[in-house]
């Protein structure tokens, strides 16, 4: 757990606390009895910082480290402040007599007494709450569950404590706080599932399912004495060797972009679909992919708010009307006008520059743009030459999109800064 | 129209053990040393940006010497004359067996801009610098285009680097130096071209 996570939890800590302060819980598990403030905090804590007056250590030797070299004197300062704080009593009804807001510490004493050591070090005043768990009994009805059942706990314990033989076994189902705060972090960090996304975890975050860990990779021997690693595999670069995510694509460009009107093609489109990536990648795959070979392959065209999308260049606003006749993707397109993000992102999106997207993939979605074009333009068929001209990256090489290596380079190296 | 051209990158045999010798070699280059990618951090480090430059030039002459060989070999025109995403699959292939991430190219309009991901030696600044030394000589000696690699940003693991010429490199390190982002660099640029 790193200090960004402690934070965290104590934040969390002191908002579950504050909550069960207002529901009048301090400790206690859903449908227990709530037991007296003065059973959770009793009337020892005085007597604690009075010990630390007399310059002693503070209990518990495992703070030490914690503390580093601050000197008692201000760790018996530190404490008397916070045990007049936690001193004053506090009622389900809130604040009733006007007391102080308690301070994380407190109010983790209050709700978590057995992980305390959680505190330490995001605030060493906690050093002063070790007293508070110790006056504690434990419950006769608390049974000791196997730390190995409790991950998340175990973790904090062993990232921040270490071992002390003085330390005794938490009931940590009798800790609801604790519990929950563990539910929190699983949930906080499981991986999203990227199953109904295919796209989105294919291009923009590559998969390493397939990548063993170092120490688990082999080199493979090949009959001519070479080797090589298996991270280098053919099918591991057709998966690595990939297209930039699309969700990279800079807000500030696309506003920028628009702003100059520059590029070709005018007006961009997020268009999503059944988009292959790495197709470009594959061997003996043409750079010249067919653009109608199969219409039944056109992607379906459907609101920019899929992760599967990717940026494609188009002649036309489909945010425009589109006075067409019925067909099976009308209301894919009465999609893309109604869906307020669309309307809004389109505009940023004129004249934008298509990423190297796989020209396989490319082309069908092309091919859905064409047609749609040809559409507006009441055209009965879609031309070849405007797929072309709108893709030259895709299709034959054209001057504005040229295809080969120096050709692209060279434009590159030809720009100069307009300011 | 001839169509030759090498196929798709393959890294089959590419990086070759001599167990007698004791010695690695990618293709026929001269023998390589595995060497622990922070211990090179640390040597650029303290080496100083001209000799880490120095140090990407060497690995990425090798670098785009065979592609230019790959792609001359195989009767075309030569790296120049190769498509676009072969030319830089195999300059990915070229750049992971050298251990150094895994490359894309971003064409942002006219502008080029290389992306390097997963890189062991680019989580310190000066790792980028030998990235750009790498790319740089790589795109010279394969293409003998002289083009200057600049890195621009970096998000996460992921450093970008944008592929300039002479006419726009000053401009381009001002805009950076002044805090203006790569983004609009690059639209500056493509407004900018004539």
């Amino acid at each position: 757990m790193n200090d960004l996570e402690r934070i965290e939890l104590l934040e969390e800590l002191l908002v579950r606390v504050r909550k069960n302060r207002r529901d009048g819980k301090f400790g206690a598990a859903e449908g227990e009895a709530v037991p007296p403030r003065d059973s959770v905090l009793d009337a020892a804590e005085p007597r604690e910082v009075a010990t630390l007056r007399a310059g002693d250590k503070p209990a518990g030797e495992r703070f030490d480290d914690a503390l580093g070299s601050r000197r008692s004197e201000e760790l018996a300062a530190d404490a008397a402040s916070l045990a007049a704080s936690a001193a004053h009593p506090v009622s389900a009804e809130g604040d009733a007599e006007g007391d102080e807001e308690p301070t994380p510490v407190s109010l983790a004493a209050h709700a978590l007494p057995g992980a305390s050591v959680l505190v330490p070090e995001i605030i060493p005043r906690a050093a002063v709450v070790t007293s508070v768990p110790r006056e504690v009994e434990p419950s006769s009805e608390r049974t000791p569950i196997a730390f190995e059942d409790v991950p998340f706990a175990v973790e904090v314990r062993a990232a921040e404590v270490e071992p002390s033989s003085e330390r005794t076994p938490i009931a940590f189902e009798d800790v609801p706080l604790a519990v929950e705060i563990r539910a929190a972090e699983a949930v906080e960090v499981a991986l999203p599932s990227f199953e109904d996304v295919p796209l989105a975890v294919e291009v923009a975050a590559p998969s390493f399912e397939d990548v063993k860990p170092s120490s688990e990779r082999t080199p493979v021997s090949l009959d001519d004495g070479s080797f090589e690693a298996p991270v280098l595999s053919p099918d591991w670069l057709d998966g690595h060797l990939a297209i930039p995510s699309p969700s990279s694509i800079p807000s500030d460009l696309i506003d920028i972009i628009s702003e100059e009107d520059m590029g070709p093609h005018g007006t961009q489109l997020l268009i999503s679909g059944e988009v292959e990536p790495f197709a470009s990648t594959r061997p003996g795959e043409p750079q010249a992919a067919p653009l109608f070979d199969d219409e039944r392959e056109l992607p379906t065209v459907s609101p920019p708010s899929s992760e599967r999308s990717t940026l494609i260049p188009a002649p036309l606003q489909l945010g425009a009307q589109l006075d067409e006749p019925a067909r099976d993707s009308e209301a894919e397109f009465d999609a893309f006008d109604d869906d307020p993000r669309f309307r809004q992102e389109t505009p940023e999106l004129m004249g934008f520059v298509p990423l190297n997207v796989p020209p396989a993939a490319a082309s069908r979605v092309i091919a859905r743009e064409v047609e749609a074009s040809a559409l507006m333009r009441q055209d009965t068929q879609p031309s070849l030459e405007d797929a072309y001209d709108l893709v030259g990256y895709v299709g034959k090489p054209s001057p504005a999109f040229p295809d080969r290596f120096g050709d692209v380079l060279d434009l590159a190296l030809g720009l100069e800064l307009r300011s | 129209m001839s169509e030759a051209r090498p196929t798709t990158f393959d890294p089959r045999g590419a990086i070759l053990m001599d167990r007698d010798a004791g010695q690695l070699r990618v293709g026929i280059s001269a023998p390589r040393v595995m060497v622990p990618a922070e211990a090179l951090v640390t040597l650029c480090a303290k080496a100083g940006e001209e000799l880490t430059v120095a140090l990407g030039h060497a690995l990425g002459e090798a670098i785009g010497a065979r592609l230019r060989e790959r792609f001359e070999s195989a009767g075309g025109d030569g790296v120049r004359g190769g498509p676009f995403a072969l030319v830089v699959e195999h300059l990915a292939g070229e750049v992971a067996l050298s251990g150094l991430g895994v490359l894309t190219a971003e064409r942002w309009g006219k502008a080029l801009a290389f992306v390097v991901d997963h890189s062991p030696i680019a989580h310190e600044a000066i790792g980028d610098v030998m990235l750009c030394g790498v790319l740089s000589a790589a795109v010279r000696v394969a293409t003998g285009a002289s083009a200057t690699i600049v890195p621009v940003a970096r998000e996460g693991t992921r450093t970008r680097f944008l592929v300039l010429g002479d006419g726009a490199l000053d401009g381009v390190l001002r805009e950076l130096e002044r805090g203006t982002g790569w983004h609009a660099i690059v639209g500056d640029l493509n407004g900018g071209a004539s």
